[in-house]
């Protein structure tokens, strides 16, 4: 599929729908990977003021939006790719649909305790 | 069934497989220690004194190569499965293997120098 036919709406499968949001969630995760990796450059301050003075804004409850849907891509990209990696070995392939749905569920129920466990660390 | 594996040789497939069940334990665990401990756990401090223990660092290490590898073979399946990128793939696998190493490089300097 090329990277137009990600955003077709007619006549798609669920299952092209959940290949959509894997290869989304993982470019989002990539563009995520090197902004991790920029960011961290700023532990060579070593009196950490460059690093607390980031971390500040990142772990603030303004920021927290952005975290919330970075776990979102994260969980998401995490369950779905067990999910095709299971069906790669054979494994419940007869059950991809119900499978499908059972492991969004679980992705949905991941990001919401998550969700709720880092709003709580934040003074929510 | 709808993959990457359309487009990847079967050699990157098995590595983009095995790299992503890696990372789903590593990435929990990074994860949980990280943003479900304790607000102090990303503290200049604490993430030091984090990285300074062997185990840590040996996690930190593995993840940063299964990441780099799953996030660059993938961007590869992504450009690969464009017509122009099909007309490239000479271009497009050198430019997603150096994008790998200098993030794994640099990870790697970053790790062993804080």
């Amino acid at each position: 599929m090329s990277v137009s036919g990600w955003f077709r709406f007619k006549g798609r499968s669920i299952f092209s729908w959940s290949f959509m949001f894997q290869r989304i969630t993982g470019v989002v995760l990539l563009i995520y990977l090197i902004a991790h990796l920029t960011y961290l450059s700023s532990l060579f301050d070593r009196t950490g003021a460059t690093y607390e003075g980031m971390i500040a804004i990142t772990v603030s409850k303004q920021f927290l939006v952005f975290d919330i849907l970075l776990v979102l891509c994260g969980v998401f990209h995490g369950i779905n790719g067990f999910r095709i990696i299971l069906h790669e070995f054979g494994i419940a392939y007869e059950y991809r649909k119900p499978l499908l749905a059972i492991f969004t569920v679980i992705a949905v129920a991941v990001w919401l305790y998550a969700s709720y466990v880092m709003y709580s660390l934040t003074g929510g | 069934m709808e993959s990457a594996k359309s487009v990847m040789e079967p050699l990157a497939w098995i590595l983009q497989m095995f790299t992503g069940l890696i990372m789903i334990l590593l990435v929990t665990i990074h994860f949980y220690v990280t943003h479900m401990t304790s607000h102090e756990a990303l503290k200049y401090a604490e993430v030091v004194s984090r990285v300074a223990q062997p185990e840590f660092k040996a996690m930190y290490a593995v993840l940063l190569l299964v990441v780099s590898l799953h996030a660059f073979n993938g961007l590869r399946a992504i450009l690969l499965d464009t017509s122009a990128g099909m007309r490239r793939r000479k271009a497009i696998n050198i430019f997603t293997t150096l994008a790998f190493l200098l993030a794994f490089i640099y990870g790697l300097y970053l790790l062993f120098s804080i």
